[in-house]
């Protein structure tokens, strides 16, 4: 036919050939080249087990969060060719995408509910690693990798946050930035920041800020960190992300062996084979190892039939991300035509929003900063999150139900992770919903114009009753469970244990003195004239 | 459902959205209005030709950007005819800008929010002309509109805004500034007279009344009645009786010659600008000075003496 021939001159032209380099993948061969000769397609095997594909079991999640910043940084640049960071044109940009830009109310409305959609999808796959248990050995790091990558897509948000010089941005980023000032030691409000010479004008605030205020040079510095460095830097970790995935084994499964009970440290099926016993040889000629190896003839070698349960991922894994790709597209597409991105008046240091709510991942913190000082509440408690986040893999001493939800297997790990994370969304639910003017308590019915009484009288406990208050909780609460739960201790060893116990004590301290604040109106457990907790 | 279904479906749903996104896009509200002006002014060109040409005009986003102010006024891009003479008395938003302002007045170079306010960025009805939220520079309406004025025209008398040069007036004469800073040039004006020398000017009890509220005896003066109470105008006007001027106090007393006064009160006529008859219940006499009717009660004779 003559279309065939067409077809067959075009398939065949130098041209074709040199960019698809081999056939439509219809056969085992030409489907394995389409993976391992596409540089974007290789960062999946040629194979993968069936149980990889069962959409309950990753929900995508992670694939969402990586579309969710292509997605971010495609908008981005776009945004970026009408937005100039200078304080006063910042605003009227904001005000042109939206009136003068064509399509500008689109693109930054999908830029908006992009970033909150990856905030939401980058906790909810945290929480989904942890319910499978994905981080045992060897997957330690990457778990680590990842509470990093968390971090800093916060902190792309909160850097991002800043750019459209509105109310909602000065004033978030103040709050933000005034709580940096109360770090220990090397903030300016923060205890012990005499002992190294720290003013307003070289702590720590003033770096993020490049001076005393939040004005121009804050914003071309969260300019800077928003659009290059935080994303090239999540761009490489991510890489790493991926690649530690890809040499722990894929995506992780139970153990085959019927020996879950047995001790065993290695839990997954992992391509690596336990390092062969070295050679001795003190005079031999010096040789290295491959990974590769050079093969005369086409790029494949080494033909393997596909076991019982494994498919090849082209195109079974890949149409299937296909899908939670346009599924992803289709819902921000919808959330962008129905919703615009918030805008309030023109940045003015002069007038302060009552309240002034940060956006909901971080008006947490804000509400916790009802309840403790600024560097417990806004440096404290969340680098003791972020550390005890990253250490679960080196804490959890239990070897049972890895690579699957089995709850039943690890109650101890799912109850107190699962009583964090409910801490925290209360915290968040608190602070959206509850607070009114002056961060007092205003049901939802209640009328905001209507004052309400925010200064109650408080008294703190003496310091020695606190002093002694605090070493009896650590010290019963270290030394009880070793005496009630002794296998636990001993599985665990005394350093983990230690660790462990001290993270769930301060985890459980949190509402404890929540509770004791607003029942009994307790300020502070211990006052002393340096600092106060 | 198969994959292959949900991808059907998945696939539709992004056609359609970007239809709709599209569709959204390339029917602006602005559109609308343009295209209707465009129709109007042929209508109103007697040349078929030219009247053709003009209806034909493609839809063109317009606005007037102030290079020193870095603001762009989008109001042009439905009031396009604002300074098309064939437009006059067409109805908004068509119609030529009403009056010789425009003349005087480059909105070229100024643009419109300089005056009219409003958010001026906006390209839609509601975003310009309603309170819009968190744009603290709502469209002037009604009498308002001649507010921004006096940007430029710090003039007490400001052509064609007549409300404007009356509420300039009113706070120079009824003494606001006394008290309100305004500003303006008029802060730190001396709303009263000098109170140098009262102790030889006026008598002690008519200065307790006086301060006890001065609109008794002055009903157009400029001082407000403060509620003092009785001790604190006794107080005040003690201690202002000792404020004295050497020279009238060191004038003689002279005894003066009632009707020569009197006859000389109407040789000089007095009463063109002061007040000094009262005929059948009215009062005779101008308003330029002040009422002398009870200028007995009020002024020592030396200081009268002295000032006449």
């Amino acid at each position: 036919m003559a279309s065939k021939h067409l077809t067959d001159r075009i398939t065949q032209s130098q041209v074709w050939r040199s960019i698809f380099r081999h056939g439509a993948p219809t056969t085992p061969r030409e489907r394995s080249l389409t993976v391992v000769s596409n540089f974007f397609l290789h960062i999946h095997p040629v194979s993968i087990p069936r149980h990889a594909l069962r959409y309950r079991f990753t929900w995508g999640l992670g694939g969402i969060a990586f579309l969710l910043f292509f997605i971010l940084v495609l908008t981005g640049i776009l945004l970026t060719f009408y937005y100039v960071p200078d304080v006063h044109r910042a605003y009227s940009d904001m005000k042109d995408l939206r009136f003068a830009v064509p399509f500008g109310v689109f693109l930054r409305n999908v830029h908006r509910w992009s970033a909150h959609a990856m905030v939401l999808v980058v906790i909810l796959h945290m929480a989904r690693v942890f319910y499978t248990a994905s981080y045992r050995k060897p997957r330690e790091f990457n778990w680590v990798l990842g509470v990093g990558l968390a971090v800093i897509t916060l902190l792309l948000s909160f850097t991002g946050y800043l750019l459209p010089w509105d109310q909602l941005a000065y004033w978030a980023v103040t709050v933000g930035t005034n709580m940096a000032s109360s770090t220990p030691l090397i903030g300016h409000a923060g205890p012990f920041h005499h002992l190294l010479g720290v003013r307003i004008d070289n702590d720590v605030r003033f770096m993020m800020l490049g001076g005393t205020i939040v004005g121009q040079n804050a914003l071309i510095r969260f300019y800077v960190l928003h659009c290059m460095a935080l994303p090239a830097i999540f761009a490489i970790a991510v890489a790493v992300h991926f690649w530690r995935i890809r040499k722990d084994g894929g995506i992780s499964r139970p153990a085959r062996s019927e020996s879950a009970s047995a001790p065993t440290t290695v839990q997954f099926e992992s391509p690596r084979e336990e390092a062969e016993p070295e050679e001795k040889t003190p005079a031999g000629p010096p040789a290295r190892y491959r990974l590769l190896a050079y093969v005369r003839g086409p790029t494949l070698s080494g033909k393997q039939d596909l076991a019982e349960d494994e498919v090849s991922v082209w195109p079974n894994l890949v149409f299937r991300e296909f899908l939670a790709g346009l599924t992803v597209i289709a819902v921000i597409w919808i959330l962008a035509i129905q919703f615009n991105a918030p805008l309030e008046e023109h940045a003015n240091p002069a007038v302060t929003p009552n309240p002034a709510k940060a956006p909901w991942y971080f008006v947490g913190l804000q509400e916790l900063l009802a309840y403790f000082d600024p560097w417990i509440a806004g440096v404290m408690i969340p680098s003791i999150v972020v550390f005890g986040l990253a250490a679960i893999p080196y804490l959890d001493g239990n070897d049972r139900g890895g690579g699957e939800y089995a709850f039943g297997q690890r109650k101890f790990a799912v109850t107190v992770f699962t009583l964090g994370i409910m801490l925290w969304f209360s915290l968040i639910l608190v602070g959206l919903f509850l607070r009114g003017p002056s961060w007092a308590w205003y049901w939802p019915w209640e009328d905001w114009t209507i004052p309400k009484q925010t200064v109650s009288v408080t008294w703190n406990l003496p310091t020695l009753w606190g002093s002694l208050g605090l070493v009896v909780y650590f010290g019963l609460g270290l030394w009880l469970p070793a005496i009630l739960l002794p296998e636990f201790r001993k599985k665990l060893g005394w350093p983990r244990y230690v660790i462990t116990m001290v993270l769930l004590l301060l985890m459980i301290a949190v509402p404890g003195k929540i509770l004791l604040r607003l029942t009994l109106n307790l300020k502070y457990i211990l006052h002393t004239p340096w600092f106060n907790i | 459902m198969t994959l292959r279904v949900y991808f059907g479906i998945a696939s539709l749903a992004i056609l359609v959205l970007c239809i709709i996104n599209y569709s959204v896009e390339y029917t602006p509200e602005w559109k609308h209005w343009q295209r209707q002006y465009y129709a109007l002014l042929e209508t109103k060109i007697k040349d078929p030709d030219r009247a053709a040409s003009a209806g034909a005009t493609p839809l063109e986003f317009k606005q007037v950007y102030n290079q020193e102010l870095g603001v762009a006024d989008r109001c042009t891009i439905c009031h396009a005819g604002v300074d098309n003479t064939l437009m006059d008395g067409a109805p908004n938003p068509f119609k030529a800008y009403p009056g010789n302002l425009l003349s005087s007045h480059a909105y070229q170079q100024i643009g419109c929010t300089m005056c009219h306010q409003g958010q001026g960025a906006a390209t839609t009805v509601a975003d310009a002309h309603d309170d819009v939220r968190h744009w603290d520079r709502p469209l002037l309406r009604g009498d308002f509109v001649q507010a921004t004025c006096t940007k430029c025209h710090q003039e007490d008398d400001v052509p064609q805004a007549p409300v404007l040069s009356h509420g300039k007036r009113l706070l120079h004469e009824l003494g606001c500034v006394g008290c309100h800073k305004t500003g303006t040039a008029f802060d730190g004006e001396r709303v009263g007279p000098r109170l140098a020398g009262i102790g030889s000017k006026v008598s002690r009890r008519w200065l307790n009344r006086w301060l006890m509220n001065p609109r008794d005896y002055l009903p157009k003066s400029k001082m407000p009645n403060f509620h003092l109470l009785p001790q604190a105008a006794n107080a005040l006007a003690a201690y202002l009786m000792t404020f004295r001027d050497k020279k009238i106090d060191s004038m003689p007393a002279r005894e003066g010659d009632y009707d020569a006064g009197d006859q000389l009160r109407r040789e000089s006529y007095c009463v063109d600008c002061h007040v000094t008859l009262e005929r059948a219940g009215k009062l005779v006499g101008g308003d330029i000075g002040p009422n002398l009717l009870k200028i007995g009660n009020k002024v020592n004779q030396r200081w009268l003496v002295q000032f006449l």
